[in-house]
């Protein structure tokens, strides 16, 4: 064979070998996504349901569909479209897999390495809305890792789609990171041990994820099992120039003050239907003082409609419809750090959008289609 | 007439008018004076959802009593006494019912479940806060049955939130609604097959003690009539005996009186017997009696010849015991040789021992009242299937997580299914949850089958957001399936209740909720409730607080 025709050939199959498992066949992308209301980034409802798409991502928002263009228009008469919404408390495609618990102090595991791209729990995502999980690793130890955010769908070559992979830091305080053969032992323990590892990151001794959020260079988020445990969180590990939210579902009104003070935010749920009165109206109460609240429902471990449950109830408890649509998407996003990229509908952002057959906030309402990246991943059975 | 004489023909008219007069309004406001107490109240001026198949835009509904006594388009007629409340703007909906609900009960079963076990026996109306919460979220109607425990569980109630005294509520509408039964049998297949062994030797001692119940008349008939025709026969011989000897004819009455007295007891024994009531059985556990009637089936079966039965129980041998016990026929009596034959056959037949048990349960195999049996695996489904067939029971499957496996044939044994939490969390475990499918509704809606949901039965606070529940399986049902409906009329026809409860229609009990908008919208809240026409919530003003 010729020199010439060996480069062909090398290129050819080079070609179908990088076609097969590089990037995958594209989906159908769509120009336009046309409904009745959609969903503001602040969670109130607009009479404005023609949402434009170009290049994977949202170009414009306008009330009329207007001239045509190239590319198809889907229309749903009379729906709702809202962003993809955003599960913070998640642990698709991950379950059992995320536990290690033989360093209390972990800072270098990542969830990223545990994830089962192909588990059906990420169609089972996009069947309820969800367009964007976080993993974490599981809450088994003071410093638990780091955390990723993924898209539930539209990765290419059956890879997911990951938005970050260096953040937020993870944390966790109450019975859970426990051991009986090391430290810590108790919380006294706990508060202890987390102490002298925030004063020696602020020394620059450690692992680089501590010191940049010791620094306010990284972001994190704390579980906190039970109140006293929040109140550990913000005494050690709140600053004024770190970002930090706290993962805790309660009814201790008395923990407001110090979120507010401390620009805290709050990721609350899931919640369900024995969840007390008293719960309801904290996280309701959190919201109107001014905290930062973001909601999550923890597929698969919950249902996959327990984030709308979990907002229902919110509002339920007294949170605002709004604040409560927002919670679902636009504030996740924010404490996720991937509010450049998705959670609202806005121009710029990713085009991930959820058509419901009503407002997303009543549990009657379904999920007629979802849209990552412009391209429909999903369509309810007529 | 002078003046005198006419005012005292006048007071003498008055006088004799006054009495029939007195007597007169007496007798017209005796019937109606419990209505002069009863005075009316009017919801005016409200959008009104009756579950009727109407929506009324603008009108009213009139309560007297516990009734909803008119229910009109625009303004009915008001009398003086009449209440009138302004529900401009408002929408008013009947109060909603939790078909499967464990409000008022324990967490955790501490009864051990027996067949005359009642759940209105446990119900605690003391549960304020509880309470307060469901009438908050429109919940007036709850169906409690006992919680957890495996087998014949005893019967449920239907319950009212009707206020009491101190704030306490509940008042029960029936209180033996329902026969429960529990066939759940988690993920143990051994623990399926001896649960329902053992509801099945219950229902069949029930069918023997009806058997023996019914021979027992029989031969009573018999007895009664040998006794009259021997009485006769003495009579003659009497009249006989009289004319050639003049005797008294005291001694030949006895055997009369005490076929009168005997007649007169038995009577009143049947009409005992027949009443058919569910008191409580201070008996040993139901383990003892299932075991003694599995005894008095083996010895019964035993005398009868009923050896094709490889199920029943085998019990050690035990000595008869003094008297007889449920499900026995009476022996034959053993023929005496001297002469004593007469006398034996006109022995009295003893009746079977009063078996309450039996007695309830013989109230579902005639019908009388339904039996939920919870069921979430298809084979438990299968199996209240099967007993319903053999015992010509009218079931209810409370739960049915796996219904929708077997939809076609609920649908044709047209057999209800009353769901639980649509959104589970235990999905991960090896439990009767595994196979749990939120399109299950889909699948139950597509093959016909009748379905509602309730809010599960398993957790005390979980009945207020029943409504909840119930959007939620509205949603997945795939459109075109009413949130409302299910946990009003279509709760209320599954239960039996539905002419009752359910609707907004004259005859209705009156049970309302009224919407501060469109119920399920998000900010929808509930504002006042009415149960039984008493105001038995009404939500603190100023706050955008719901619950």
């Amino acid at each position: 064979m010729t020199r010439a025709a060996r480069f062909i050939v090398a290129g050819l199959v080079l070609a179908s070998w990088s076609s097969a498992y590089g990037h995958g066949p594209r989906g159908r992308t769509v120009r336009a996504v046309v409904g009745a209301t959609h969903v503001a980034p602040d969670g109130s409802l607009v009479d404005a349901g023609v949402v434009r798409i170009r290049n994977d991502k949202i170009a414009a928002v306008e009330a009329e569909e207007g001239a045509g263009g190239a590319g198809d228009v889907d229309r749903y008469p009379g729906a709702v479209i809202a962003p993809g919404l955003i599960d913070l408390r998640s642990a698709i495609g991950a379950v059992g897999y995320q536990d290690e618990s033989a360093d209390p102090i972990d800072a270098g595991a990542s969830a990223a390495s545990a994830l089962n791209a192909g588990h059906r729990d990420f169609r089972t995502a996009v069947s309820a809305g969800v367009t964007t999980v976080m993993i974490t690793p599981a809450p088994v130890n003071l410093v638990c890792g780091v955390a990723v955010v993924v898209k539930t769908a539209g990765g290419h070559g059956g890879a997911l789609e990951v938005l970050r992979d260096d953040g937020p830091l993870v944390f966790s305080l109450g019975p859970s990171v426990w051991r009986s053969e090391q430290a810590p032992t108790s919380d006294t323990g706990a508060a202890q041990l987390l102490r002298a590892t925030m004063d020696r990151a602020a020394a620059g001794d450690g692992h680089a994820c501590l010191l940049a959020f010791a620094n306010g260079s990284l972001d994190a988020v704390v579980y906190c099992a039970r109140p006293m445990d929040v109140r550990t969180a913000i005494s050690t590990l709140a600053d004024s120039n770190r970002t930090l939210s706290v993962m805790h579902t309660g009814d201790e009104v008395g923990l407001l003050e110090g979120l507010i003070n401390h620009n805290v935010s709050l990721v609350a749920g899931p919640m369900g239907f024995a969840e007390s009165a008293r719960t309801l109206r904290a996280t309701a109460t959190a919201s109107s003082a001014g905290v930062r609240v973001a909601l999550a429902g923890a597929v698969p471990w919950a249902s996959s409609d327990s984030l709308r449950m979990t907002a229902a109830l919110a509002v339920r408890g007294g949170m605002s419809p709004a604040a409560a649509r927002a919670a679902m998407s636009t504030t996740p996003a924010g404490i996720a750090g991937v509010a450049d990229r998705v959670g609202a509908i806005k121009p710029g952002l990713d085009a991930d959008l959820v058509v419901f057959s009503g407002d997303p906030l009543r549990l009657d309402s379904r999920v007629l289609a979802v849209y990552v990246n412009g391209s429909r991943v999903y369509r309810a059975a007529e | 007439m002078s003046d005198t004489r006419r005012q005292r023909h006048q007071t003498a008219c008055v006088r004799r008018a006054a009495l029939p007069c007195l007597l007169g309004a007496v007798f017209a406001a005796a019937p109606a004076s419990a209505q002069l107490f009863d005075s009316e109240t009017v919801i005016r001026d409200a959008r009104i959802i009756t579950m009727n198949g109407a929506v009324i835009e603008r009108g009213a509904v009139v309560i007297k009593g516990n009734r909803i006594t008119n229910v009109t388009t625009g303004e009915p007629k008001m009398g003086l006494l009449t209440k009138v409340i302004d529900a401009s703007d408002r929408t008013i909906t009947p109060g909603l019912i939790d078909a499967w609900s464990a409000m008022g009960v324990m967490d955790r079963a501490v009864s051990s479940g027996e067949v005359t076990a009642r759940a209105w026996d446990g119900f605690d109306r003391y549960d304020r806060e509880a309470y307060r919460e469901a009438l908050a979220q429109g919940v007036t109607t709850l169906s409690i049955g006992s919680p957890v425990t495996r087998g014949i569980t005893g019967t449920s109630v239907i319950v009212q939130l009707v206020p009491q005294a101190g704030g306490a509520a509940g008042e029960a509408l029936d209180v033996g609604s329902a026969l429960t039964i529990n066939l759940d049998s988690g993920a143990s297949a051994s623990d399926r097959i001896s649960v329902y062994q053992g509801v099945r030797e219950q229902f069949r001692t029930a069918r023997k003690y009806r058997e023996a119940l019914e021979l027992y008349e029989e031969e009573l008939e018999e007895y009664l009539e040998k006794l009259e025709a021997r009485r006769k026969k003495e009579e003659g011989d009497a009249k006989e005996a009289k004319k050639d000897e003049g005797d008294s004819p005291a001694p030949k009455e006895k055997p009369d009186e005490s076929g009168d007295e005997e007649q007169k007891e038995e009577k009143k024994q049947r009409r005992k017997r027949g009443g058919g009531s569910s008191e409580g059985q201070t008996d040993s556990s139901w383990m003892t009696q299932l075991i003694a009637a599995a005894d008095d089936d083996d010895d019964a079966s035993a005398s009868e010849g009923d050896a094709d039965d490889p199920t029943q129980p085998r019990p050690r041998r035990r000595g008869r015991r003094g008297g007889r016990a449920a499900g026995d026929p009476p022996k034959p009596e053993e023929k005496k040789a001297d002469g004593e034959k007469k006398e034996d056959e006109l022995k009295k037949p003893e009746p079977p021992k009063p078996d309450r048990k039996s007695e309830v349960l013989l109230r579902a195999i005639d019908r009388e009242i339904p039996v939920r049996v919870r069921a979430e695996r298809s084979a438990d489904i299968e199996n209240a299937l099967i007993l319903s067939d053999e015992f010509n029971l009218d079931i209810i499957i409370e739960g049915g997580t796996e219904a929708y496996l077997l939809a076609d044939r609920l649908a044709e044994a047209d057999v209800p299914v009353i769901l639980g939490p649509i959104a589970r969390t235990e999905l991960y475990q090896d439990n009767e949850y595994r196979r749990h499918d939120p399109a299950a509704v889909a699948a139950l809606r597509a093959a016909g089958v009748r379905w509602t949901v309730g809010s599960g039965g398993m957790s005390r606070s979980s009945a207020r957001f029943v409504g909840l529940n119930a959007q939620l399986a509205a949603g997945h049902a795939g459109g075109g399936v009413d949130w409302l409906s299910l946990v009003t009329d279509r709760a209320a026809e599954i239960l039996g209740i539905d002419r009752r409860l359910g609707r907004i229609q004259r005859g209705a009990r009156a049970n309302l909720v009224i919407w501060s908008g469109a119920p399920g919208e998000p900010d929808a809240r509930v504002e006042q409730v009415y149960v039984d026409g008493q105001l038995a919530y009404r939500a603190p003003t100023g706050a955008g607080g719901g619950s």
